[in-house]
């Protein structure tokens, strides 16, 4: 009889454990009041089944020096962490405390802060894959096959992705490596013959206002196809320009999250992800004057026509 | 005093008559913006995404006929529920998985269904990379890409093609994604192990890009799924306006020609029939 007790005492035990989470919150904490953590934030929130305290961090650690206690005393099953100071602190705060998951998102080169060097973190990149760019362009432009990019030794992973997805899709990628902002023509010139398209890498050493300025007129007048991540490119001119969407960012983390509390999936194995919900922006005066003519089939997976 | 006296009757008599106009303005309103103003449409398992050039083609056609609705269309599971429970539209087009999840709460009835090669339904492919080694039994462990179909989609996705593979739904790390494509692609790029995508889609995008479609590779189909079909609002029906709807859908001008390819369908049914 007392070993029937004790058998039932830790089987609801262990059902209990398992079912902890469920008593929990969720805790989100955003580096600050920017309006682009709006939206994931909201979704994220819709679609947990658990109650969401939202702490922020007013751009400053320091600005609120109770926020660290309050957020553990709000005893989180998981935090989502939007912006790299959120991430990065997020990863501190945890550092005693490696039984609380961490997702981050919305951080601009998370390879910086070494986010993942602790095993409770996991997180979705702030980037679009280069992949999720080749395959949407060749989906827009089927023809093209042989696609330029130009970059500086900051964008080597980026690059390497890059190659990557360029054997899975059967691309040919010719790449050119620049020391300095100046150099860019140079390159420009030296690949322009060989390719179909452009990428436009988020490279800062390289795509200076005046290098895009040029890079547009040279697209247009070597009716080329010519992408990169940023709505701005799009309204600049250059035919086409793929966003992460952010309601998905926040849906991803909501299925992360599930995955994370409910089916024991570790932070570790997740690491990071691409962003996969897309946003895809089409300039329709630049497509026409480039002569790329957009099928139906085409405009179907855009998300935003430019007129 | 004697101006007081004449003048406070007939701007009584004033406001009473602006009050009365205005509650009938009111009232008229009301009515045509609860009951007939809205037309929704969901549909994830669609590869259309240009959502603003779908609203523009179904609010011209409906304009031109002289229908008095605004066509909104929804990318959200989440975002097409609260507006449908918080306002509901004269007609809906949507998923009828939809429809059977809330079927206590449904107060639609069934007017048009599309029809796609001939057939009212669909299926849902399951795919894995094209290399891959696991067999679908270690599917758990993995990360599966698909649309959210909701609180109870997982129940009816076991049902549908889980179960027949001795998988279960709810232990799969399933990363939802707002469209099919989108699932596709992640796929095809090997930034998760599977995805649940319309077959419909994944023919789609290999006759457009065979580059795609040659790194996955079909481990499973689903049974049959009815396409989104159209449906009314019950108890405020206006038969007329009905009729009118069914009939911009049915006809075969270029327009209506036009929204079929973007809802990608080929033809509709009477439920009648």
């Amino acid at each position: 009889m007392k070993i029937k007790i004790l058998l039932t005492l830790i089987l609801s035990a262990l059902l209990s454990c398992g079912q902890a989470w469920a008593a929990k919150t969720v805790a989100v904490l955003v580096s600050d009041s920017e309006e682009v953590y709006n939206r994931p934030v909201a979704t994220f929130s819709e679609e947990m089944s658990l109650p969401i305290l939202v702490f922020n961090l007013q751009g400053d650690i320091e600005a609120d020096p109770l926020l660290k206690d309050k957020l553990l005393a709000s005893d989180p099953a998981l935090i989502f962490a939007l912006g790299a100071k959120a991430a990065f602190v997020a990863k501190l705060w945890t550092k005693e405390h490696q039984e609380i998951p961490v997702l981050f998102a919305m951080v601009l080169n998370w390879q910086r802060y070494k986010l993942l060097d602790q095993a409770n973190m996991a997180g979705i990149a702030a980037e679009m894959a280069p992949g999720t760019q080749f395959v949407n362009m060749t989906m827009v432009a089927p023809d093209v096959k042989k696609i330029g990019i130009i970059a500086s030794r900051h964008s080597a992973e980026i690059l390497t992705q890059a190659n990557q997805a360029a054997d899975l899709l059967d691309l040919e990628l010719f790449t050119e490596i620049v020391e300095r902002a100046h150099d860019f023509q140079r390159a420009f010139k030296k690949i322009s013959g060989k390719v179909d398209a452009f990428w436009v890498v988020n490279d800062p050493v390289v795509y200076t206002l005046d290098n895009m300025a040029w890079l547009e007129e040279r697209c247009l007048n070597e009716k080329k196809f010519c992408m990169g991540q940023s709505a701005n490119i799009a309204q600049l001119g250059l035919v086409m320009a793929i966003n992460p969407d952010l309601a998905g960012i926040g849906s991803q983390a909501a299925s992360l999250a599930k995955n994370i509390l409910a089916k024991r999936q570790s932070p570790a194995k997740i690491g990071v992800m691409p962003p996969l919900a897309t946003q895809i922006l089409i300039n329709r005066r630049t497509s026409q004057r480039i002569g790329l003519s957009l099928s139906s089939q085409a405009l179907d997976l855009v998300t935003t026509v430019v007129e | 005093m004697h101006i007081r006296c004449c003048t406070l009757p007939s701007f009584l008599v004033f406001v009473k008559r602006l009050g009365v106009l205005a509650l009938v303005f009111f009232l008229l309103q009301g009515k045509s913006a609860w009951a007939f103003s809205e037309f929704y449409y969901f549909n994830p398992d669609s590869s259309q995404s240009n959502l603003s050039r779908l609203k523009k083609g179904m609010d011209t056609l409906l304009a031109d006929a002289g229908i008095n609705l605004s066509f909104q269309p929804f990318a959200r599971l989440q975002d097409f529920d609260r507006q449908i429970r918080m306002k509901p539209p004269a007609f809906v087009m949507v998923p009828s998985w939809y429809v059977d999840m809330n079927k206590d709460a449904w107060k639609f009835h069934p007017l048009l269904r599309p029809t796609r090669g001939g057939a009212t339904t669909y299926h849902k492919v399951l795919l894995v990379a094209t290399n891959a080694t696991f067999e679908l039994k270690q599917l758990g462990s993995k990360t599966v890409a698909m649309t959210s179909m909701g609180p109870g989609g997982l129940d009816f996705l076991n049902t549908l093609i889980f179960n027949e593979h001795g998988l279960d739904a709810h232990q799969l790390n399933i990363v939802t994604t707002a469209k099919d494509v989108d699932a596709l692609f992640a796929l095809a790029l090997h930034q998760v192990d599977a995805a649940l995508v319309s077959k419909a889609n994944l023919e789609h995008i290999a006759e457009i890009n065979p580059r795609i479609a040659k790194n996955v590779k079909v481990v499973a189909v689903s049974g049959p799924i009815s396409l989104p079909a159209l449906y009314y609002y019950g108890s405020d029906a206006n038969n007329i306006e009905m009729e009118r709807v069914k009939k911009i859908f049915l006809q075969h001008d270029q327009y209506s020609m036009s929204i079929r390819e973007m809802l990608q369908v080929d033809g509709w049914q009477d439920y009648e029939n």
